[in-house]
């Protein structure tokens, strides 16, 4: 028992030294596997290969590549300028209603491919000029920039809750339906917290105009295209046509037709966005592969069942924890981003859930945001990055600045998942039943 | 030393991005025919579920090198960048040797099941019976894929930390000399 924890103690300490010296994490997480595979629970060194195989061999899994793929070519074309101009015409004339409009962009973006950084990307390219001929305040215009951008992955399909669901084992379509309900409602909140925002400090935004309704039904007839594209991709989920995999393929292919349709797409558009995946890909599921190892040694080790024994113990009951995990998600945040977290955590954080009796589906939409958090908090914050790199000439802390305020309307919304678990639920259960 | 890392770069290029890349099209295709297949045809061919998971072992396996090549992987700088640049490129090369001794246990891992599959002619459940030596050798050509991408890496580190002091100190007169 003693040796257990120090052996435990030592290998975590070893993963936070490597993780800190800067070594990537997918290494850093693999190293102290392997040395708790041969050093610790002497098991042999094909084991390795044996759970990279299992874990990477899996079709659920290649939704990633294909839905990542997807968000690579809407986003490199450029295509969302369109939407976002259709948008515009009937939110814009909401108080702060270019900054609202990237709020139902960033929604309808998510409701396509589920892709966070491409989103940013393209919207600050696209929106943030705009905003910025129009005189809104760069705070106002980068914080809900960088901010929709946490609504991608709660509006189905999201990228992270398949990624989350195909490793833990988790039926896709009962988490992509419960992600929509709460994605929506974030949606709203969002916007509710630029209106009050405009409401308490009107110079963050010029006054909107609202257009004639003619304008408003041809603008509609602009959005049908990517509409098309959301309900073949959704459509084909929770219709039970297709598998959320298969869902993805077609979303790539309905791109590639968008694309070409606007006269958009390129043979070096295609070739880059294709990299881009291969790039995401393997980063992302070679960290998953090491997890699995450094679950299946911890496991092995009888450190995991010890820790779930602890916390299940603490004295602190099952919201408490779970609280201590979205405090615990915070801080690390500051460090990682949400897919890394999943990884990093879950061999750990998940016989927990599980041990709590929590419904892993609705957790998984708790870490969501538990997760996105991070994308918006500083010092490191992958959107505020990202965006940053779009805006050089606009210093990081006008970013951060404007994004803070959205971190409200995320935990108001974490908090309404607490109270009412049906806002994530009652989605799946009805499809379930239907 | 230039003419091997150029040679290394090309083939981490063409097998880890490139070929990759036109796999997940070709993946996307795929899945599509079975779809069709499925609806047009009444019946499917149950091929997509398999060379899917395939597709996506190469992707990631073979991608690496080239992932790394590019900076792709994800890691936190937010505490080495506090330090001095000089210290941290020494830790840099550091965490670089780290990575590149990892590659020991996963070629020596996959080779080891290479041989179990082949000692015992494992084979895949579907009605395809793949012989699993076949998708699980992607492992081992990834692997040492990664090793030479990792041996080109570390050769231009340390031509970089060679010519660094010179830049540091007294640019000019000194790097000259030192030639």
């Amino acid at each position: 028992m003693l040796t257990s924890i120090i052996i435990a103690l030592l290998l975590v300490g070893l993963l936070f030294l490597l993780l800190v010296s800067g070594l990537e994490i997918g290494w850093s997480v693999g190293i102290v596997a392997v040395t708790g595979l041969l050093w610790y629970v002497d098991q042999p060194v094909g084991q390795i290969a044996e759970t990279c195989f299992g874990s990477l061999n899996s079709f659920t899994l290649t939704a990633l590549p294909l839905f990542v793929f997807m968000g690579g070519i809407l986003g490199n074309t450029g295509v969302n300028a369109s939407l976002f101009n259709a948008i515009e015409k009937w939110v814009g004339s909401l108080p702060g209603g270019l900054a609202c409009s990237v709020i139902c962009g960033n929604a309808i973006f998510g409701a396509m491919c589920g892709s966070t950084i491409a989103a940013t990307a393209t919207f600050g390219k696209i929106a943030f000029p705009v905003m910025e001929e129009k005189k809104y305040s760069p705070k106002l215009a980068l914080g809900s920039i960088a901010s929709g951008t946490v609504l991608a992955p709660l509006i189905p399909p999201s990228i992270l809750l398949i990624l989350y669901g195909s490793w833990q084992g988790l039926s896709i379509v009962d988490l992509l339906a419960a992600g929509l309900i709460p994605g929506i409602t974030l949606m709203f909140l969002f916007i509710i917290t630029i209106i009050v925002q405009v409401k308490l400090d009107p110079s963050l935004a010029p006054e909107t105009v609202k257009y004639p309704l003619n304008v408003r039904l041809r603008a509609l007839l602009d959005v049908l295209p990517f509409a098309g594209v959301i309900f073949g991709v959704l459509g084909a989920i929770f219709g039970g046509f297709m598998t959320p995999t298969e869902a993805a393929g077609l979303g790539a292919f309905l791109s590639i037709l968008l694309t070409l349709a606007y006269r958009k797409l390129t043979l070096a558009i295609i070739s880059q966005s294709l990299l881009d995946t291969v790039k995401v890909t393997a980063f992302s599921l070679f960290i998953m592969a090491m997890s699995t190892l450094i679950s299946h040694v911890f496991n092995s080790a009888g450190i995991i069942p010890m820790i779930q024994e602890f916390v299940i113990a603490l004295p602190i009951g099952k919201y408490g924890i779970m609280i201590l995990f979205f405090v615990m998600y915070f801080f690390m945040g500051m460090f990682f981003d949400s897919w890394s977290m999943l990884f990093l955590t879950f061999p750990f954080v998940m016989p927990v859930i599980i041990g709590l009796d929590i419904n892993p589906i609705w957790w998984g939409i708790v870490y969501v945001m538990a997760g996105e958090q991070s994308t918006i908090t500083p010092p490191f914050g992958l959107s505020l990055f990202v965006l940053r790199g779009v805006v050089p000439w606009h210093p990081m802390s006008t970013i951060v600045k404007g994004s803070l305020p959205f971190l409200i309307p995320i935990y108001i919304n974490v908090l309404l998942l607490f109270l009412f678990p049906q806002i994530a639920l009652w989605l799946p259960g009805i499809l379930k039943g239907g | 030393m230039g003419k091997f890392v150029e040679i290394i770069e090309k083939v981490t290029d063409f097998l880890g991005g490139k070929l990759q890349g036109w796999l997940i099209f070709l993946l996307m295709v795929m899945v599509m025919v079975e779809v069709l297949a499925r609806y047009l045809l009444q019946s499917p061919l149950s091929l997509a579920d398999e060379l899917g998971g395939y597709l996506l072992v190469s992707i990631t396996f073979m991608g690496l090198g080239y992932t790394w090549k590019e900076g792709g992987h994800v890691r936190v700088e937010l505490v080495i960048n506090m330090l001095p640049k000089k210290i941290r490129e020494w830790l840099r090369f550091l965490t670089l040797l780290m990575a590149t001794a990892f590659c020991w246990p996963l070629i020596l891992g996959s080779y080891n099941l290479l041989q179990d599959s082949l000692l015992f002619e494992s084979r895949s459940g579907s009605w395809l019976r793949t012989p699993l030596v076949y998708p699980q050798s992607i492992l081992l050509i990834g692997s040492i894929l990664l090793l030479l991408q990792f041996i080109a890496e570390i050769i231009k580190t340390m031509n970089s930390l060679r010519n660094f002091p010179d830049k540091d100190n007294e640019p000019g007169e000194n790097a000259k000399g030192n030639k």
